[in-house]
């Protein structure tokens, strides 16, 4: 199938540079490239500017409230396992508002794939601190200084249980094509974070310099703790 | 005949559900309608779970405040109840007519209960055979233990024997009726399962516990959510992907619920949400019963969204309205609220089985999605003249579903004249309802309706109701098992009758209030908020005041 085919006629609302951008052009290539017909893909979306991509995505696109796109994938992969499912969200809706339901879904291994936009913020509620801003980020709710560790999705999910975990970064569009790909064809629970900081207000957290891995490791303590990893980190 | 009420008390842990239920289900099988009323603490061990039996050769029991007989297990359990007698009063206390006894002899403290049955079955008078018949059919699947428990029954009974404890009840000439005994709750399962549900998401809470324990018998999809958020979600996602989805929980639950209720309003994605009262607010009174969650169940939920609500009053309606639930939900593509109580929902009632079995259930998904035509494609959100546009569902074609206001295609709009025609469409959708599908239940008295009182209830008050009128025949009763769109029919209807007494289970006398919105009159308001259900006695008293 053709990449096309999956274009709506609606133009992305996004800011000019947004990570979002590359992250659609990833999803695009992963599902073409999968082979996968926009019927049979169903994606959950949550609420924020990433979620917003229910309008730019055409598949079987659901939106659905902050924070809960991953229950609303699960009961969707119960109800028809033919389906591929994915959850998308922010890092506000997945990481803060419905962490509980990132932990227990990578516990009970769901075979879904939930990827993670993370920006470092509440973007369009006007940038406060959500649970993954960087400790010391002066935000507009947290104007001396994010003073809490940032909650970290990867680590979350790997001690929780989830089978498969990736991080990339939304400006490396092939790579991301390639983790998506294998995190759809993945069975049981995968993770995606993919990180692009938001070019209106947290332009200045930078990516760290990270270090790609060549395979994943073979147990998740190894990778624990350290963000400036990427790539597949686990594969079970 | 007159009713018999029987009390049988004990600490939890010590089988009092289980002996209820056989001992209702023995008479039951004697000819006697019965109905079984438990209480307990929220507790899993100790203290004192009470049942209630009631037995009447006639149909519709309400529960007693006075009893005629009462079997407890342990002193503190038999003072709990010893001053709850009424005329030609008996009690026994367990260890001192011998059940302990029969116990050690048999060595099992388990079969206390039903030692206690057998001695209860002998001093009713009864002959051991219809017992002894239950209990090798409660414990059909275990050899041993109905070895066991008939063997503590027989003794039992010749205990009362030995100590020429008989009041003869006399058995129901006749007999030949075949009586189906089931919880509310049971009731409903028949009725989820009729309805051929997919999928059910349920976080444990009381009064629905026994929803989850029968369905995971069951080849439905069993999602045990981390909390009632997911469980709602995930049944909403389910049913976009073409499951006959439900959830069940109580007013907590509900209230963690709400922000997906009104999701599945606007996504216009069918759900059916068993809400199962019991007394709030907060945590309240865990397990004991309520009716005042339909101010909350009308109104949960920001914006406005068409919904509907139906409440059963018994066997009957809880398995009918059960199966009709989905069939609402798929027709309309609403949610539907199946509001029950811990009465209805956990306690035992028994109805004729030709009743029950007599009806019918036909399954109706609504307007589904016939194949994309022409180049416009399938839009998910078509305007239609009755407001409903087909479901399709993934793996079908590729769609949108939307929980922003979004346009015919489902894409997200905050379009002005688009808000409009998709507020007149969601709101328009249930106009179709008040064509054949009924609401409410007319029980006319004897000096016909508009002459005379007429009393209003809805849900689990009917059979206590219908009880309480054997002795009050010129009263008009109605009774609501669909308060949500209020019955349009019930206005016209009740603009006709007089002196309008609204009996409830609240504080505030929400279906009065509800009324008085919708048809300017004004009620008369029974009310009861402390946990229990309307007893008989009382229902009466406030009967000969009207």
């Amino acid at each position: 199938m053709d990449e096309k085919d999956l274009n709506t006629k609606v133009q992305p609302t996004w800011c000019s540079g947004c990570g979002a951008y590359g992250f659609l052009t990833a999803m695009k290539k992963a599902i073409a490239q999968s082979n996968l017909a926009p019927k049979d893909v169903v994606v959950t979306y949550d609420i924020g500017c990433a979620a917003n991509m229910i309008n730019f995505f055409n598949v079987c696109g659901f939106a659905t409230l902050h924070g809960r796109s991953i229950p609303v994938a699960v009961g969707v992969k119960m109800t028809n396992p033919s389906l591929t499912v994915i959850a998308q969200g922010g890092e506000g809706g997945i990481v803060t508002e419905g962490a509980n339901h990132l932990i227990h879904a990578a516990q009970r291994n769901d075979d879904i794939t939930v990827i993670i936009n993370n920006n470092y913020v509440f973007g369009l509620t006007t940038g406060q601190a959500s649970a993954a801003t960087p400790k010391g980020l002066k935000t507009s709710s947290t104007p001396e200084g994010n003073p809490f560790e940032a909650l970290c999705a990867v680590d979350l999910v790997a001690v929780s249980g989830g089978t498969f975990v990736a991080r990339t970064a939304a400006s490396e569009i092939e790579k991301t094509t390639e983790i998506i790909k294998k995190a759809i064809a993945h069975k049981g629970f995968s993770l995606v974070e993919i990180l692009h900081p938001c070019v209106i207000w947290t332009k200045g957290v930078k990516i760290p310099e990270g270090t790609w891995t060549e395979k994943p490791f073979a147990d998740y303590k190894e990778f624990l703790g350290k963000e400036n990893l990427f790539g597949v980190l686990f594969n079970e | 005949m007159k009713k018999f009420a029987i009390k049988l008390s004990g600490p939890a842990g010590t089988g009092m559900m289980q002996a209820g239920e056989t001992l209702s289900k023995a008479l039951n099988r004697l000819g006697f309608y019965t109905l079984m009323y438990p209480e307990y603490p929220s507790r899993i061990r100790g203290g004192d779970n009470h049942i209630q039996v009631v037995f009447c050769s006639e149909k519709f029991i309400a529960p007693f405040e006075k009893i005629d007989l009462l079997l407890a297990l342990g002193k503190e359990n038999y003072k709990a109840h010893v001053n709850e007698g009424g005329e030609g009063f008996k009690s026994y206390e367990g260890g001192e007519i011998g059940l302990n006894k029969i116990a050690e002899e048999l060595g099992n403290p388990l079969v206390l209960n039903t030692a206690g049955l057998g001695f209860i079955w002998k001093v009713l008078g009864f002959k051991i055979d219809v017992l002894r018949e239950q209990l090798a059919e409660d414990f059909a699947d275990k050899e041993e233990i109905k070895a066991l428990n008939i063997k503590a029954a027989e003794k039992g009974y010749e205990r009362a024997r030995e100590i020429r404890e008989i009041r003869k009840i006399g058995e129901i000439k006749g007999g030949g009726k075949k009586i189906t005994n089931l919880t509310g709750n049971e009731a409903l399962v028949k009725g989820i399962l009729k309805a051929e549900c997919d999928f059910v998401g349920i976080y444990p809470m009381t009064p629905v516990n026994e929803i989850l324990r029968l369905l995971a018998k069951t080849k439905i999809k069993l999602f045990r959510p981390e909390d009632e958020i997911a469980g709602i979600n995930a049944a909403i996602g389910a049913a976009f992907a073409g499951g006959r989805a439900m959830v069940a929980t109580s007013g907590g639950g509900f209230a963690l619920m709400t922000e997906a209720l009104g999701m599945a309003g606007m996504a216009e994605v069918p759900a059916v949400i068993v809400l199962g009262q019991r007394t709030g607010p907060s945590t309240g009174m865990a397990t004991f019963s309520s009716q005042a969650d339909l101010n909350f169940a009308i109104s949960a939920g920001q914006g406005e969204f068409p919904r509907i609500i139906l409440a059963p009053g018994d066997l009957e309606e809880a398995y009918r309205l059960g199966a009709e639930a989905f069939n609402l939900a798929e027709q309309y593509q609403v949610p539907v609220i199946l509001l029950t109580d811990k009465y209805l929902a956990e306690s035992r009632f028994s109805t004729l089985k030709e009743n029950f079995d007599q009806i019918k259930i036909i399954i109706d998904k609504g307007k589904l999605f016939k194949g994309n035509k022409g180049d416009k494609g399938y839009r998910r959100y078509e305007l239609t003249a009755d407001g409903i546009s087909p479901r399709a569902f993934p793996g079908e074609t590729t769609f949108l579903t939307n929980s922003y206001e979004h346009d015919e295609s489902g894409f997200s709009s905050d379009d002005a004249e688009n808000r409009e025609k998709m507020m007149a469409k969601r709101m328009g959708k249930l106009k179709n309802l008040e064509e054949g599908f009924g609401g409410f239940e007319i029980f006319e008295g004897k000096k016909g309706w508009g002459k005379g009182t007429t009393l209003i209830g809805w849900g689990s008050t009917k059979e206590i109701i219908l009880d309480t009128l054997k002795e009050f025949p010129e009263f008009n009763f109605i009774h609501f098992w669909r308060l949500w769109p209020f019955p349009q029919k019930a206005k016209e209807i009740l603009t006709k009758a007089k002196n309008l007494v609204v009996i409830e289970g609240n504080f505030s006398g929400q279906l009065a209030d509800l009324i008085e919105k919708e048809t300017g009159l004004k009620s008369q308001r029974i009310l009861k908020d402390n946990g229990r259900p309307f007893f008989k006695e009382e229902l009466t008293a406030w009967m000969k005041k009207i």
